[in-house]
């Protein structure tokens, strides 16, 4: 209580900023005068009394001093005035001041991204919106409808919840669109704990409701509270619109990805319900108060072995199959079994991240140690005037301290600004949630302090090591190259190198993506589209079916005007997806590489796409329909011609296509045709055999006559009218080929982005070294001007080192950069070499060129030294 | 002039109780008087530097065991006058008592010496 009472009035003194001087001047005055005054009693001379009074009274100025400190709160005086004086002295070298806490702000914001996300994915994942919760429990193994129904009767759980992933197709008077969907058991937000923002979720009996994600709902909905009540057509059916969940919930299970929308469990989402052989779902379990998770455990072994002995034939592992842990945080990476890689990858991001910060403020420390050396004699005589060393220490962690807090708070800025920027990206097939809301401030209040200290040591060691010598000689100590100064060149040629190798890489990339732009897929990609139909029943999955919609839907597009073609293809090309199967010539052994591509396709699929025959006929109609007495016709591409038959004709050969997991099963294949290589999963892949296998499918391809863009809606609409309850989504197969550059694009860009930061951070320290080695060598140059040496000379002197240190680091970079970029061979062009002279060219020109920008401020003002100036002050 | 040897410095954390044990026997007094009056007491074994007073009165008034005004000394002089409150008198009755027992221990130490 005391001590706040005087801590109160001592900092409203300095607030207020009285002075308690003048009172205390008065009654020393008045003391004095009284010791006088009982001198001159006692018979001395009024000169002697006063002096004897003077004597008496002791050392009035430290009298003073002890009492100024009692007065006010001098530490944290001192402070501000040091942080003023800090600020104005720092805002008159702007670009020094700009340099610093802009590099800063990239080490920071990189930290308090990196840690921010690890933190959420690593301890909060799955709490968000579910508050920490001992009770939820996660059981590990999926079940099917009826065992979960069964397993929910237990009485170790207060509730049992199940749900599954799906993606629905969503109809709007626009058009379609898939969405991600969860579903999920009615009672699924009752077991988490969740209530809906708006609206509500599901009851006992909903079926036809759909709860939406609060992401969705912003992006799709632009936020309208009133959807609530609206219908949303999914899969073909009418759903209204229950509520919105709330900002920060993500599911349990699969955490990391949020779900566009909730629907409840029912036969018009998903089929197999009534099955208790297909496990499909995942259960989340609210545990009763006072049940442990072992005994969850032993409970949910005795439900599931009483499963397994009621229907052996469908559960026969069901009770070993199933494991409860716990639903969140950490302990549910560990569960899941990757606590320990989990823990790795992110001490392994975070030590990155750490030395990137701990490199920028290797470089801020350069530049601060410039500037205290620029300013020895202001400490010198500072020192001489009796300022303490810890006081001067003080004076220029305060600089530090200034620096550290602009930089904090422009890569908080930052970082800020890039969540936000990433959420408005808006993925709509999955949100990705790791970027949490909420910028953890005390994290960035720790990131101030330790960057002050890891900036302002070694300024500061250095300014209270500047005493001040004989005769106050403001001498300094020759630039002998010292241990740090050498350990500092070392650090910049090691981030010249890192940026050299990220640059390459980026450069090799970009050079990529141009010749993926000229690369020739193969097919017709301007005037060809792709057309997915979903139709809204069970029944989709059987053959027949499909057979009988093909026909159908065929016949109705092939109507549209304009339509030249219709085919139907199971894996679109460039989606990176195939069938891969091992195929032998019929009657011969196996032997050699014999793993090709299937590609099942429709009749006519080779016409449709453009794609020419270099010898025999395209799949036809005839040729899709099951029965073939004995074998299936077959088209080949000229790679797999070349390869299983060489030279010799391969119209009318039969080959095998073996079933991997049965004997038995091997299917006979007849070729009928051959046809041009063209590229399948990859623009960049090299020629590889490819199989065209006939099949009908509802995944059309469809040609028309002028440019596939403008048909595609007229597509889309016309089938979806003669298609009640089916879903329909076309898009322009340049939209595939697009699809198909993008890993290319955004490697480059990610890899750019690292090499335009390495390079920040890599020229601020070259600028350092420069800025440090002109003030250390200012002696030097006056000496070097006095005896004739020009401008120009000067500024070679000074360049010496920073271009050295820019050549080394380009070589080693050059070394590392052959090595490092093949990582990158699968990405780029066919034919592309990793070894690109170019590239590496470019990329040294580009550094120098910014080196040489970095160096110019500090050896012009080298070359401005004014030799008499220097000469006599130093 | 110098202290003679045998005067000790004022031993440390006790001017507060000499000063407020004053200010409570003597009233409301200046510095001076204060200073004079514990030199007095003292009968000159303690060299007390009277400068070093003031920061201790600050402290004290600052704690809110003493209170200040400015009046007028027996000589017509201005001088600012101290006087003790009465949470500064429960304060000295706790210094006292802390004091007396921490001498108490004390010399139970020292006649344990053989």
């Amino acid at each position: 209580m005391r001590i706040i009472r005087q801590f109160v009035l001592r900092a409203w003194n300095v607030v207020m900023r009285r002075h308690g001087r003048f009172d205390l001047d008065e009654e020393i005055q008045t003391h004095l005068d009284l010791i006088a005054d009982e001198h001159i009693c006692s018979g001395m001379s009024p000169n002697d009394a006063h002096a004897k009074a003077q004597r008496d009274f002791g050392n009035i100025s430290q009298t003073r001093e002890a009492y100024r400190e009692q007065w006010g709160l001098p530490l944290i005086e001192a402070f501000w005035y040091d942080m003023s004086f800090a600020l104005r002295s720092l805002t008159k070298r702007p670009l020094l001041l700009l340099t610093t806490s802009l590099s800063i702000a990239v080490g920071a914001g990189l930290n308090i991204g990196v840690y921010s996300a690890l933190t959420q994915v690593l301890f909060r994942t799955s709490l968000s919106g579910v508050r920490p919760d001992d009770h939820l429990a996660q059981i590990g193994g999926e079940v099917s409808f009826p065992n979960y129904a069964d397993l929910s009767k237990s009485t170790a759980f207060a509730g049992l919840a199940a749900m599954q992933t799906a993606t629905l197709v969503w109809r709007t008077n626009d058009g379609t669109s898939s969405v991600n969907a969860k579903v999920v058991s009615q009672n699924f937000f009752d077991v988490v704990g969740i209530r809906a923002a708006q609206g509500r979720t599901f009851d006992k009996d909903d079926t036809q409701l759909v709860v939406l994600g609060f992401g969705f709902w912003q992006r799709q909905f632009a936020s309208d509270p009133a959807v609530i009540g609206q219908i949303m057509n999914l899969n073909g059916w009418r759903f209204t619109i229950a509520g919105v969940l709330p900002r920060d919930f993500n599911a349990p299970l699969f955490p990391l990805v949020a779900a566009d929308i909730y629907v409840p469990v029912s036969p018009l989402v998903c089929s197999g319900l009534s099955s208790r052989a297909g496990a499909q779902f995942d259960l989340i379990a609210r545990l009763r108060d006072g049940v442990s998770l072992g005994q969850a455990s032993g409970a949910l072994r005795a439900a599931s072995s009483e499963l397994a002995r009621r229907f052996p034939h469908e559960n026969a592992q069901l009770d070993r199959s199933l494991t409860i842990f716990p639903a969140t945080g950490f302990a549910m990476w560990r569960q899941m079994g990757v606590g320990r890689a989990m823990l790795l990858a992110s001490l392994t991001l975070y030590t990155l991240v750490g030395l990137i910060l701990l490199i920028t403020c290797a470089n801020v420390t350069g530049m601060l140690l410039a500037r205290a050396e620029e300013r020895r004699r202001e400490i010198v005589v500072c020192a001489a005037l009796g300022a303490s060393r810890w006081r001067q220490a003080q004076r220029f962690a305060a600089e530090s301290a200034i620096i550290a807090i602009l930089g904090c708070t422009f890569g908080a800025a930052l970082y800020a600004g890039s969540t936000v920027a990433i959420s408005r990206l808006g993925w709509t097939a999955a949100e990705l949630e790791v970027i949490p809301p909420a910028l953890p401030f005390a994290y960035c209040c720790a990131l101030v302090v330790a960057i002050t200290v890891a900036c302002g040591a070694g300024p500061s060691l250095a300014v209270s090591r500047m005493a001040p010598g004989p005769a106050l000689s403001l001498v300094s100590p020759r630039a002998s190259s010292t241990g740090r100064g050498n350990l500092r060149n070392l650090l910049v040629i090691l981030q010249i190198t890192i940026c050299f190798v990220l640059l390459s890489g980026a450069f090799l990339l970009l050079r990529g993506a141009m010749e993926l732009r000229r690369v020739d897929p193969g097919f017709e990609v301007e005037r060809t589209l792709s057309l997915n139909v979903r139709l809204p029943t069970e029944a989709a999955a059987t053959r027949d079916f499909d057979t009988h919609a093909f026909e159908r839907i065929r016949r109705t597009v092939e109507r549209l005007p304009g339509v030249e073609s219709v085919s139907c293809v199971r894996y679109l090309p460039l989606k990176f997806l195939t069938w891969r199967a091992l195929v032998r010539i019929d009657g011969l052994g196996a032997g050699g590489d014999r793993a090709v591509d299937i590609h099942p396709v429709g009749p006519r699929y080779l016409e449709t796409m453009r794609i020419p025959l270099l010898r025999g006929r395209d799949l036809s109609d005839d040729d899709t329909h099951s029965g073939h007495a004995t074998a299936t016709p077959v088209v080949v591409n000229g790679t797999l011609a070349s390869r299983f038959f060489q030279t010799s004709d391969p119209i009318g050969r039969r080959l095998v296509l073996e079933d991997g997991r049965e004997q038995g099963a091997d299917k006979v294949l007849e070729v009928v045709g051959v046809a041009r290589d063209s590229k399948l999963r990859t623009l960049n892949e090299d020629a590889h055999p490819v199989l065209y296998l006939p099949e009908l499918h509802t995944s059309f391809v469809v040609r028309v006559t002028g440019p596939a863009t403008a048909a595609v809606h007229a597509i889309e609409k016309s089938v979806a009218e003669n298609e009640p309850g089916a879903s329909v989504q076309a898009s322009p197969m340049s939209a595939q080929v697009a699809g198909a550059q993008l890993p290319v694009q955004v490697g480059s860009s990610v890899l750019g982005a690292l090499g335009a930061l390495g390079l920040l951070l890599a020229m601020t320290g070259l600028y350092a070294v420069i800025t440090y080695g002109v003030s250390r060598k200012t002696f030097e140059i006056g000496v070097r001007m006095a005896v004739g040496a020009t401008g120009g000379d000067i500024a070679r002197f000074v360049l010496r080192e920073p271009l050295k240190i820019v050549a080394i680091g380009c070589a080693i970079g050059a070394v590392a950069a052959l090595a490092a970029t093949r990582v990158l061979a699968p990405l780029l062009a066919a034919g592309q070499s990793t070894t690109d002279p170019f590239a590496l060219g470019a990329v040294a020109i580009t550094l120098a060129i910014v080196g040489a920008a970095a160096s110019l401020a500090p050896a012009r003002r080298a070359a401005r030294v004014d030799p008499l100036a220097a000469l006599r002050q130093d | 002039m110098k202290a003679p040897k045998s005067s000790a410095e004022v031993p440390y954390g006790t001017l507060d109780l000499l000063v407020l044990r004053t200010l409570e026997s003597m009233g409301p007094l200046h510095g001076y008087g204060i200073a004079r009056r514990i030199e007095q007491v003292s009968r000159g074994s303690l060299a007390l530097n009277q400068g070093t007073i003031y920061p201790a009165l600050l402290r004290l008034e600052q704690s809110g065991w003493i209170a200040s005004e400015w009046g007028v000394s027996e000589n017509n002089r201005r001088a600012r006058f101290y006087s003790i409150t009465r949470s500064g008198r429960k304060q000295l009755a706790a210094e006292a008592e802390s004091w007396a027992r921490t001498v108490a221990l004390v010399n139970r130490l020292l006649d344990e010496i053989p």
